[in-house]
């Protein structure tokens, strides 16, 4: 399945939890926020949300401002 | 002791995390300021990079106020949307609004900073925003109900010091809520120069981040921030047109 991540088209082989995505983008999951098709999903949710083919995510994190 | 909102500050040095050169200054930076308010900034991640070092990972917000920036937003819509995503990550005690207006100068869209912080207050946030030294602006947003303003000293990270302290010392004035100077602050005296015009606080980031020695600034502007307090509760004297003698005038007839 592909989907949009931070505007960028991925291929993944199947459905997966935000989680599993995460994992396997070797992404932190606790230094990154998730907004799933425009909604922001808590960590609490990360194993058990679904991301489906043609979903939008943005992965954003906090960085030094000022 | 400063209020605002429900959160209540011994320190009045608020500390921007940007552009530390590293985890490690950055850390003692933050030790020698002696902040209890760190802001930050909410950006996407760079997915074809992600060990970037991102020092703010290794800080633990839990012991300081969270003070996320709407910075990069430029309009009200973009300025709600970064609230939300902070106050979603549990790291929003305060927020700071800051909505461009101008690419060149980077100062502040006064309407769009009015909107987004009529919004913000209706969702419950404990609102500061960043404005020009606009003392009108600055009434507005106190009837409106924000909880402190950030008038600037000078355009972001210029280190151009108190640009206008008429002005600002209007703000001051009227103001019943707290008065935040945030931007252009270059050296302690700044600092201390905005404090000894009546300002509760200030916020600044590039003056201690981008110093040569940023842990040795950022004790600097702890202690200029201190002694502009001081001088404020002093009360200074009067600047005079004449000299006037410190030493008496009588008993000379010796002379």
């Amino acid at each position: 399945m592909q989907c949009i991540i931070n505007d960028e088209t991925f291929t993944f082989d199947e459905e997966l939890t935000v989680s599993q995505l995460l994992e396997q983008m070797e992404i932190d999951p606790d230094r990154i926020i998730v907004e799933h098709n425009g909604t922001l999903i808590k960590k609490e949710a990360f194993d058990s949300h679904i991301v489906r083919s043609d979903d939008r995510l943005e992965l954003l994190e906090f960085v030094g401002g000022g | 002791m400063l209020k605002i909102g429900d959160f209540e500050f011994n320190s009045r040095l608020f500390l921007g995390t940007g552009k530390f050169s590293d985890e490690e200054t950055q850390t003692k930076a933050i030790e020698a300021s002696e902040t209890e308010v760190l802001t930050f900034a909410v950006r996407r991640m760079n997915l074809y990079d992600k060990d970037l070092p991102n020092p703010l990972a290794n800080i633990d917000l839990k012991n300081f106020t969270t003070f996320p920036n709407t910075a990069g937003a430029k309009t009200v819509e973009e300025t709600v949307r970064i609230a939300e995503i902070a106050n979603h990550a549990g790291v929003c005690d305060m927020i700071k609004v800051e909505v461009i207006g101008d690419d060149k100068t980077l100062l502040p869209d006064p309407i769009a900073t009015y909107e987004a912080c009529e919004i913000l207050l209706d969702k419950g946030y404990t609102v500061c925003p960043y404005i020009s030294n606009d003392v009108v602006l600055a009434r507005r947003l106190e009837e409106l109900g924000v909880h402190a303003v950030m008038p600037l000293a000078s355009p972001i990270g210029t280190g151009r010091g108190i640009n206008n302290p008429l002005n600002l010392r209007y703000i001051i004035e009227q103001a019943n809520i707290p008065v935040i100077v945030d931007a252009g602050i270059g050296s302690p005296k700044d600092a201390c120069y905005a404090m000894e015009l009546g300002a509760d606080a200030i916020l600044l980031n590039t003056a201690v981040s981008g110093a040569e020695d940023p842990v040795k600034m950022a004790k600097a502007m702890k202690l200029g921030i201190e002694a502009g307090m001081l001088s404020q509760e002093a009360g200074r004297i009067p600047v005079r047109y004449t000299a006037q003698a410190s030493s008496p005038a009588e008993g000379l007839g010796f002379l």
